[in-house]
């Protein structure tokens, strides 16, 4: 399990459609992280504060697979049926899943509609992450919110000093902090400067807890493998154990995190069983997250399930 | 009255340096017992602090008492049994010891069931212990609860957010659980439906020969499956929910069913504070 939760979606508003070029780049990105062994990915649709919510509840999430006509991903159900060719050009090497991740950049919390309304988005979103870019917006969104991850905008300064008082509190209560390395990979010398203090200050104050690394690439040349990652984050003063564990193990937290939300009620009764949490293909199929239809799905593969087949068997030697 | 000089009392009243005087004890012991003296004509009893031990002695005797006893004595004592934690006739206790005594029972014949190759029937014990049978008409039951909790029809079926937080407090006796993960990995695949649900632990009825040993299928007929004697038995297991999920099902109709897992970390939570409880979600660290 190889996780980058962060793949820009190229249009940040409602109203504007992406253009063919812009799919075209995505796809490229995918199909590049598909090569570099990646086996979880998150597309990220990040919107400003003052975006007003979309009224249908489908066209909240703009993000739309079908249009990249991407392969089909390893081992879905789909994959199955016909032309079972992991290795073609049918299907990914490595990716498994695609989720979807909404980021909401706060200034100031008071002015920001949208945060009532987060869990409007529960059910769209698979992960859901905010973007401080003042010191009040980060303390509400660690004290507060219901939320999987902070990540900070890395090409500017922090919004303030990091404490690890504050920022270990969020960590405790599940909440993960992002490093973006795209803006270490740009030209300009300042974005460079600020990466460096910004991820020195995130991992001194975190202790290189709950840190997740991600890409955030704009094109396919941006993006690195796992390896390339841990010998320059290993530079910045992070543990060569503690770096693989933030591209692997804390992603997949986020992510079941994120999931859980959707998935359970707060956390106690699950639907489906617990290994299909991850499972989002037959939403993505439905294309309708609302809909209860989503409780009962291929009935037969079920009906075979092992619980079912106890009790009929108890059954059938009561009536002999 | 005896005021004779013999007496215990005038002897001991003689020692005593304020009656110094022959007379003053005459008459300390005269007036004694008098109406209008200083002294009075009762005794007042306090209670001491050793309450305990009077306590236990009563305990002690009613022990001995037989039940009949009992409940033909009067109510007022029954009260104060009842508030005893370690009364024996307390349903709680008289469940638990039910249950201690089952455990053995199993205990005992899974020792006789590994040293023979007889069949679990022609033991003695067998007779008393729990079957599963039996409990199949309570889970039918259970199952027509669920519908009616979720409102579920054979057409219709609940919102999933709506129906999840319905489930957080419905009460899971007499549903078919299996236990899907788990840290002590003995426990994994152990189905049975639940007869008490304690603040940590499932308590499960389980069905005889009945494990993923039966969805095996081999070709060969000479390598059969075996089975260990605890799973010829079945019976009562008490599992605990801390680092385990389970699983259950709801039945809709003969040929759908929908599937819940319940997360034990966060079922901590005695069945009946349960119902007014509000959850919230925590560090996701301890499900992986």
């Amino acid at each position: 399990m190889l996780c980058d939760l962060n793949v820009p979606w190229p249009v940040n508003d409602y109203e504007t459609k992406p253009t063919l070029d812009q799919l075209n780049t995505l796809k490229l990105i995918i199909l590049t992280l598909d090569e570099l062994n990646y086996t979880h990915i998150a597309i990220n649709l990040t919107i400003p504060q003052n975006l007003k919510l979309a009224n249908n509840k489908i066209n909240v999430n703009p993000i739309d697979l079908k249009l990249l006509n991407l392969p089909r991903w390893k081992g879905s159900i789909n994959d199955q049926g016909h032309d079972h060719d992991s290795t073609g050009s049918g299907s990914f090497k490595n990716i498994q899943k695609i989720f979807k991740r909404l980021t909401i950049s706060i200034e100031e919390p008071s002015k920001c509609s949208l945060l009532s309304k987060l869990n409007n988005f529960n059910s769209v979103f698979d992960v859901i992450s905010i973007q401080p870019l003042s010191e009040k917006a980060l303390l509400l969104a660690v004290t507060n919110l219901d939320i999987d991850l902070i990540s900070f905008k890395f090409d500017e300064k922090l919004p303030c000093f990091l404490k690890h008082k504050l920022i270990c509190s969020a960590i405790e209560k599940g909440i993960k902090f992002e490093i973006s390395y795209n803006s270490l990979l740009s030209d300009n010398n300042y974005i460079k400067r600020q990466f460096f203090t910004n991820t020195l200050s995130l991992i001194r104050s975190s202790r290189s807890r709950g840190l997740i690394i991600s890409s955030g690439a704009k094109s396919f040349l941006e993006l690195r493998s796992l390896f390339d990652i841990t010998n320059l984050i290993i530079l910045l003063g992070m543990n060569h154990n503690d770096c693989k564990l933030s591209m692997t193990d804390i992603p997949g937290k986020v992510i079941l995190n994120g999931r859980l939300r959707y998935k359970s009620y707060k956390q106690i009764v699950t639907i489906d069983e617990f290994s299909n949490i991850l499972n989002n293909e037959i939403e993505e199929e439905n294309n309708n997250r609302e809909d209860s239809n989503l409780f009962i799905k291929d009935n037969d593969k079920k009906r075979k399930s092992y619980l079912n087949n106890v009790m009929e068997r108890e059954k059938k030697k009561l009536k002999n | 009255m005896n005021n004779s000089k013999d007496s215990i009392e005038y002897k001991l009243l003689s020692r005593c340096s304020n009656f110094n005087n022959e007379k003053k004890i005459v008459d300390a012991l005269d007036s004694r017992y008098s109406l209008t003296g200083s002294q009075k004509n009762y005794l007042i009893l306090k209670p001491t602090e050793g309450d305990n031990n009077t306590s236990k002695n009563k305990k002690r005797k009613k022990k001995s008492l037989s039940i009949l006893r009992q409940i033909t004595s009067n109510t007022g004592n029954n009260n104060n049994n009842n508030n005893n934690k370690f009364n024996g006739l307390r349903t709680r206790n008289e469940f638990k010891t039910f249950i201690k005594n089952n455990l053995k029972l199993q205990k005992n014949l899974n020792k006789k069931l590994s040293c023979t190759t007889n069949s679990v029937e022609s033991f003695q014990e067998f007779n008393e212990i729990l079957k599963f049978e039996d409990f199949i008409k309570i889970n039918e039951l259970w199952n027509s609860y669920l519908k009616n909790l979720l409102s579920v029809s054979n057409n219709k079926l609940p919102n999933v957010q709506a129906a999840l937080s319905k489930l957080s407090s419905a009460d899971l006796i007499g549903s078919f659980i299996t236990v899907i993960k788990s840290s002590t990995y003995n426990n994994v695949g152990i189905a049975g439906i639940v007869i008490w649900e304690s603040q940590y632990n499932f308590i499960i009825v389980t069905p005889r020969n009945n494990n993923w040993k039966d969805d095996i299928n081999i070709p060969i007929p000479t390598l059969s499956v075996n089975y260990t004697s605890k799973e010829k038995i079945g019976g009562i297991r008490i599992i605990s929910k801390r680092n385990t999920i389970f699983g259950f099902y709801l039945p809709i109709n003969d040929q759908e069913l929908i599937e819940f897992s319940v997360i034990g970390n966060r079922f901590l939570i005695k069945s009946y504070d349960r119902a007014n409880k509000k959850f919230k979600n925590h560090n996701v660290n301890d499900l992986i």
